[in-house]
């Protein structure tokens, strides 16, 4: 807390203490009853856990419905925030080139716009499209990976043109000065400085694509299903120590992951303030 | 390799507003060229024209008398040093002054013994694999000369590259930057508000106001015959005296032109002795501030008049110039007094803000 607002608050601060205590419980509670109930070494869900065992986990790396879920969520996610990589870090490039004005305004709030969407909508829409097209398209994960790319695409897009608005744009005409071509200034000057920003957002682009439900349950076809919809799935019929496990993994994973992503755009702020003179 | 460049006529419009309303120059093969003058006065555009990174509306750029108007910068053959250097951060100091290299598609082995030379000219040999990052500002600036360099350009610009120097660093690099253009043999177009820097380095220097060429010369004929009021002013310091019907006002002596302005710098005056036959003025002494190598007096010539500057040597008898006494003045060279056919009050007084003073 910064010294001024907790100067200000006086003894009123003991109710913020207390709401953010609250606040944190509430987000962490979830975790703090699945995680033990994963190694549970009884039968059911139940907490405090029986024992210490590992079994569940072993249970959801054998049974091949677990793992081809992971790997088709994997695939969606690699190939979806791939996409939304390209088209984020493009536009965020071409955005910094055009002149300011009302229609560029305009622009970039509908660059961030499917962040706004509701993504059931978004997926009934698509689910309708998708049904027309020929049985060779919709039975594939094509549509549910392009579909992914457009809602994690402004993610990419924030992050880069962030990381570009602390690139100098005097570099560029600097390097024209020197002989540079435009495609030499791009991938000499431009993609290297905001190199960081592109991996971070092509990391938060894939925890996001990877555990989302809504467009997936409309979208994946019958024959790949993601993990998150495996997820729901089990939990309909029973619920087992398995999903606690399961779930424990993906938590785990989002944690390194967007961490990674979190430290990956701290570097980059402090590389590019040293830079500039 | 040097290259002679010429402006005709050349016209910038920018949002509406005229930003260069015809400026003609030109410059010789390996001449050093400074353009000076106040803030908003288009020295920086004319060298944006020169480097291809703002289009002219109007007239033409030619290097050896070849139009490059509609060349594009990269392919203009120029080295460009930037206020703020422009360097490239994620880059190594050698790969920094590659990079026009690099982009000239010069072969690799050539760029190494090229890069070690450009750092050598700018006495910072060996920095090749240092980061950008870990240069102080003096070492920033020579990188950029050496990157601007390293090509061997036509022509080489450089925006007012000093501001961001402290006074001492300014003042060496000066120097250096000299050295340098007198080594190399480029031409060399500088951009500066600075009047001693302009002054320092240059073989002509050219003022500019207002979108316009004001004077062009070298730094002694522009000190001593300015051609304009404005020139006067903005080059060192000058007491600007009426000159009607061929009288110098104040003095009694014959001005060379029947009506204008006559500019005496600070050092024209001398006290003047008993007897002299010179022109001379009683003034009354207003302020007096040692400054090493002289004295500045602000002196009061009479009531109308605008104060005048004096410099006297520094070992002048303090007393006889303390606030309130009076002195007696006299001309050095009456004969030579250089009168502009201008009344001095159609002249606003500059100002101060627009020397000095980074943009």
């Amino acid at each position: 807390m910064n010294p001024e607002l907790k100067l200000g608050l006086g003894y009123s601060k003991a109710a913020f203490w207390a709401l953010g205590i609250l606040l944190g419980l509430f987000l962490i509670l979830p975790l703090l009853v699945i995680v033990p109930t994963s190694w549970n070494a009884g039968q059911l869900v139940e907490i405090p856990p029986h024992g210490f065992s590992l079994q569940w986990y072993e249970q959801a790396f054998e049974n091949s419905q677990w793992t081809e879920a992971f790997w088709v969520s994997v695939r969606v996610a690699f190939f979806g925030s791939i996409i939304a990589t390209v088209m984020g870090t493009a536009i965020a490039l071409g955005m910094r080139r055009v002149v300011r004005g009302r229609g560029t305004r305009v622009a970039q709030s509908l660059f961030i716009l499917p962040l706004a969407i509701p993504y059931v909508s978004y997926a009934l829409g698509l689910y309708q499209l998708v049904n027309k097209l020929p049985s060779g398209l919709n039975d594939t994960l094509l549509p549910l990976i392009l579909s992914e790319s457009v809602i994690a695409m402004p993610l990419v897009y924030v992050v880069v043109a962030g990381a570009l608005a602390n690139v100098d744009p005097k570099l560029g005409r600097a390097a024209s000065t020197m002989g540079a071509r435009w495609p030499t200034i791009l991938w000499r000057i431009d993609l290297p400085l905001v190199k960081i920003g592109i991996i971070a957002g092509f990391i938060f682009a894939f925890a996001t694509i990877f555990d989302e439900a809504t467009l997936a349950l409309f979208l994946a076809p019958v024959t790949d299903i993601t993990l998150a919809q495996q997820l729901y799935r089990s939990a309909a019929e029973t619920v087992t120590p398995t999903l606690s496990a399961v779930s424990t993994m993906i938590t785990l994973l989002a944690i390194l992951v967007l961490g990674l992503g979190t430290l990956l755009s701290r570097r980059r702020v402090g590389a590019t303030e040293g830079g500039e003179a | 390799m040097s290259t002679a460049l010429s402006l005709e006529d050349v016209r910038v419009i920018l949002g509406g507003n005229e930003i260069l309303c015809g400026v003609s120059l030109d410059i010789q093969p390996g001449e050093f060229i400074t353009l000076l003058g106040p803030s908003g006065s288009g020295k920086t555009t004319t060298l944006n024209v020169i480097a291809g990174l703002v289009d002219n509306s109007g007239g033409s750029v030619r290097f050896d008398g070849k139009s490059v108007d509609k060349r594009p910068s990269h392919d203009r053959d120029i080295g460009l040093v930037f206020q703020s250097y422009a360097l490239f951060p994620h880059m190594t100091v050698g790969d920094n002054v590659a990079f026009p290299l690099r982009t000239r598609k010069v072969p690799k082995g050539d760029r190494g013994p090229i890069v070690k030379r450009m750092l050598e000219l700018v006495q910072l040999p060996g920095m090749e694999k240092r980061k950008v990052a870990s240069l102080s500002g003096g070492q920033q600036q020579r990188i950029a000369l050496a990157r601007a360099l390293a090509p061997s350009p036509s022509v080489l610009l450089l925006d007012e590259p000093m501001a961001a120097l402290d006074k001492q660093l300014r003042e060496t690099m000066q120097i250096e930057l000299k050295r340098i253009h007198e080594e190399v043999g480029v031409t060399t177009i500088a951009v500066t508000h600075d009047q001693t820097e302009a002054m320092t380095m240059s073989d002509r220097v050219a003022i500019m106001r207002d979108g316009l060429l004001e004077q062009i010369g070298t730094p002694e004929e522009l000190y001593q015959k300015p051609a304009t009021l404005f020139a006067a002013r903005f080059l060192g310091e000058a007491n600007l005296v009426p000159v009607t019907d061929g009288k110098l006002d104040g003095f009694g002596c014959e001005g060379a032109k029947r009506a204008g302005t006559a500019v005496l710098r600070p050092e024209d005056f001398a006290p003047a002795d008993a007897g002299t036959s010179m022109p001379t003025i009683t003034v009354k002494v207003i302020t007096a501030s040692y400054q090493g190598n002289r004295y500045r007096l602000d002196v009061d010539r009479g009531p109308g008049c605008e104060p005048m500057i004096v410099s006297l040597p520094p070992t002048t008898e303090p007393a006889t110039i303390a606030p309130g006494a009076e002195l007696r003045l006299a001309l050095r060279e009456p004969q030579k007094v250089h009168v502009v056919e201008e009344a001095a009050a159609s002249e606003p007084p500059l100002v101060s803000s627009d020397i000095g003073v980074p943009v």
